[in-house]
């Protein structure tokens, strides 16, 4: 019994495994690749991990992909949330199908900000429309 | 049964890595190719997972949780790079 949950698991997982390399090529731009990256990933490697504890049916190795599955889970969003500014302030390569952004506005207003004390008036008049400064 | 499973899974993740290989290789931009990067060894970790099961060596599980801390600050100095232009200051 525990056979076939374990086999299951490990499929789905690397199902999963394969639509986020799927995605990671046929999506149009970097945030989107990466939105496909990290959460379809991250579940794939959920089920081969469980995969591997029902597998070996022992104390330690659940203990260490249970570990593992912790640490992996509180990393993959940090990590996609580190590369998804670098790549904005790098040079917001957005797809032309891209319909709000709210990061770009929020960028001016904190430069304006910088720029000539605390007036909030700059960046507000045109939220949500995508840059044209690339 | 699990083996059978453990083949075909070893199948599908060497042909994702493939994939992503290809993002790596094209990728227009330079975080294009740090996401492919990252997603090539979040598939080794699985791939070490794998042989975990069919080789029934359990030292392969501490080789996870290594290659995740190591995939994670990976791609922590690629970002700090990206946005900064330099690692230590």
């Amino acid at each position: 019994m525990s056979e076939i949950i374990g086999a299951s698991a490990l499929l789905i997982g690397a199902f999963f495994m394969f639509v986020a390399s799927l995605g990671l090529v046929r999506l149009p731009d970097v945030y989107t690749r990466m939105h496909a990256a990290t959460k379809a990933t991250t579940f794939g490697m959920g089920g081969i991990l469980i995969a591997t504890s029902l597998a070996f049916q022992d104390a330690e190795i659940t203990t260490q992909s249970l570990l593992a599955l912790v640490f992996l889970f509180l990393t993959a969003p940090t990590s996609a949330h580190l590369i998804a500014r670098a790549a904005y302030k790098n040079g917001p390569d957005l797809s032309s199908r891209t319909t709000i952004d709210e990061y770009g506005p929020y960028l001016q207003e904190m430069k304006a900000g910088e720029a000539d004390g605390p007036s909030h008036h700059a960046g507000t008049e045109n939220s949500g429309t995508i840059p044209d400064n690339r | 049964m699990i083996q059978t499973a453990v083949q075909i899974a070893l199948w599908v993740l060497a042909f994702s890595i493939a994939l992503s290989f290809y993002r790596l290789a094209k990728g227009p931009t330079v975080p294009d190719r740090v996401v492919a990067a990252d997603n090539i060894a979040t598939n080794l970790t699985g791939l070490f997972a794998l042989f975990a099961i069919q080789t029934g060596e359990k030292l392969f599980i501490i080789a996870v949780v290594a290659l995740t801390i190591l995939s994670f600050v990976a791609t922590a100095v690629y970002a700090k790079f990206l946005e900064r232009g330099k690692i230590i200051e």
